[in-house]
């Protein structure tokens, strides 16, 4: 049996740019629809002289929601059959294809949707300015909280992008509902501890009038230690897990 | 160029479609694979290509097992699917999107097909029709110079100047290193175009042999009136019957392939025995 080169940077290039390419109506269309709604409301809050925190709701809207419908239909392709075709038998292999995706739906997509968004506000700045003599401040690209929260897509990104490859259909609707059913059951959990260990402070199931003095600095180290572990393991461990899944989902995917 | 060896598969929650199938498939051959509907014809095709997995045996295709979907298989296999699906794009953005991944593509043929199709560079796919896609699939598939083509049902969606276009292509494009596969229900769009043919039935293939092979143990007869029992096989036609029997005068006859599929399906065991297999 013949062996062959499972990576070759060119072809990951070949994939990148078919995956802008070949949807390229559509993107065009939806950026132009956007960009339509955004450009109007900018206008609208300069004229009235608000605006604050206009551009973190904004980009953050057009990043996580717009990224995550993204990355929620990115592997929906591969599992209906004449599309699916197209897809599993174009010569790259599947680590290429799947890279490719990623870069498009995570980095590529905050990248591009960041520098439309600077390049939007400064026209739009620049119309406000010239229609009632006063705008909103231009969108920082480079601001720390701007590059934190591309961070944190990159991140969330990747569940969906896992979803989109182990749901056959509606991948996006089927991850809200089930990140809603845990975050349910995650209160559960969460009320039936607070019930058990604040027992004192309850009168049956009614919080009791005694105030609850909590001290988060006095706090066993133990704590501080668990905060940490979630922490980086968010940053560093929740987005190569659900990649590493979401590839060996592709790998067994058949049409 | 294709080996299978003991191949069992079944799709989820049904009964098994292949049963222990061996198949062996030769380069520089127009294969016809028949076999009556549910047979499991598009699925053999699809094992072939790497999109569904065995669930026991060895698939062997171009010295690569098709399940690992590795660059150098797929740049050399083309499937043209019954089903298919073409990107908003024109032809000529297709070509310049997908044909950078064959290594072999040749540009000037592809042209040279789209001219013949009646196609043009400036075409927008989504608005051609079924025939016109197919037709535009197919050049995309030979212009890919791959060793191993897969046609499902290619000539359905055609009209009839297309099919003859068709065999002529396909009758052009094979080679001593390039073997076509072509699954259909249409026997008579193939005349003369698929040698050896392939008959895959109740999850085993039941005949696998060429027709010059077939044409020295059978003879093809058109009789007026109804033959004797004896005969292996006859069919009635308009104006008579058609019959296959033994070929006994040794002269190598021409024959007709959906008589030799009735009579595969209907004798299994009668024709496996004269071709020295068990049936």
């Amino acid at each position: 049996m013949k062996k062959s080169i499972q990576f070759n940077f060119r072809r990951l290039i070949k994939l990148v740019r078919n995956e802008i390419f070949t949807n390229y109506r559509f993107w065009l269309t939806t950026i132009g629809a956007v960009a339509g709604v955004w450009v109007i409301l900018y206008l609208l809050n300069a004229r009235s002289g608000g605006g604050y925190g206009f551009h973190s709701t904004w980009y953050a809207l057009i990043l996580f929601a717009g990224g995550f419908l993204l990355s929620g239909n990115a592997f929906q392709e591969v599992q209906t059959a004449p599309r699916g075709y197209t897809y599993l038998l174009l010569p790259a292999s599947l680590l290429e294809k799947f890279v490719s995706k990623l870069l498009v739906t995570s980095v590529g997509y905050a990248l591009v949707t960041g520098l439309l968004y600077t390049l939007l506000s400064l026209l739009a700045k620049l119309l406000a300015t010239l229609l009632f003599g006063q705008s909103l401040p231009v969108f920082n690209l480079l601001d720390a909280s701007v590059i934190k929260m591309m961070g944190v897509y990159c991140i969330l990104q990747s569940i969906f992008l896992f979803a989109s490859i182990y749901f056959r259909r509606h991948a996006f609707t089927k991850i809200i509902l089930a990140g809603f059913a845990l975050l349910f059951v995650y209160s559960l959990v969460l009320m039936f501890f607070v019930r058990v260990i604040y027992s004192p402070y309850f009168n049956g199931m009614h919080w009791g009038k005694m105030m609850l003095h909590l001290d988060y600095w006095e706090l066993p180290s133990i704590f501080w230690g668990l905060v940490a572990v979630v922490k980086w393991s968010f940053y560093l461990l929740l987005a190569p897990y659900f990649w590493l899944l979401a590839y060996l989902r592709l790998k067994e995917t058949e049409v | 160029m294709v080996n299978i060896q003991n191949l069992t598969f079944a799709y989820p929650h049904r009964p098994l479609l292949f049963d222990n199938l061996n198949l062996n498939l030769q380069a520089g051959n127009i294969y016809g694979l028949l076999g009556k509907n549910g047979a499991g014809k598009t699925t053999l095709l699809k094992i072939l290509s790497g999109l569904l997995f065995p669930l026991k045996g060895n698939v062997e295709v171009l010295q690569s097992e098709p399940r690992h979907r590795s660059p150098s298989f797929l740049q050399e296999l083309y499937l043209l699917p019954e089903e298919f699906y073409l990107p908003m794009l024109t032809v000529s953005q297709y070509c310049d999107s997908f044909a950078l991944f064959y290594p072999h593509f040749d540009y000037t043929f592809f042209q040279q097909l789209l001219q013949e199709f009646e196609l043009s560079s400036n075409d927008y796919l989504p608005d051609l029709s079924y025939g016109q896609k197919k037709k535009f699939l197919l050049a995309f598939g030979l212009a890919t110079k791959s060793r191993l083509l897969l046609l499902d049902e290619p000539t359905n969606g055609l009209d009839i100047p297309s099919k003859s276009q068709f065999r002529r292509i396909i009758a052009a494009a094979v080679s001593d290193e390039r073997t076509i596969v072509i699954s259909t229900h249409q026997v008579r769009d193939m005349a003369n175009l698929i040698d050896p043919i392939v008959i895959l039935d109740n999850g085993k293939i039941i005949f696998n042999h060429n027709l010059s092979e077939t044409g020295q143990k059978l003879a093809v007869q058109i009789k007026v009136d109804e033959p004797e029992v004896s005969v292996l096989y006859y069919e009635k036609t308009l104006g008579g019957y058609a019959v296959l029997d033994l070929n006994r005068d040794g002269v190598e006859g021409k024959i007709d392939i959906e008589l030799l599929f009735n009579a595969i399906i209907n004798k299994r065991a009668q024709i496996a025995a004269l071709f020295g297999e068990e049936a």
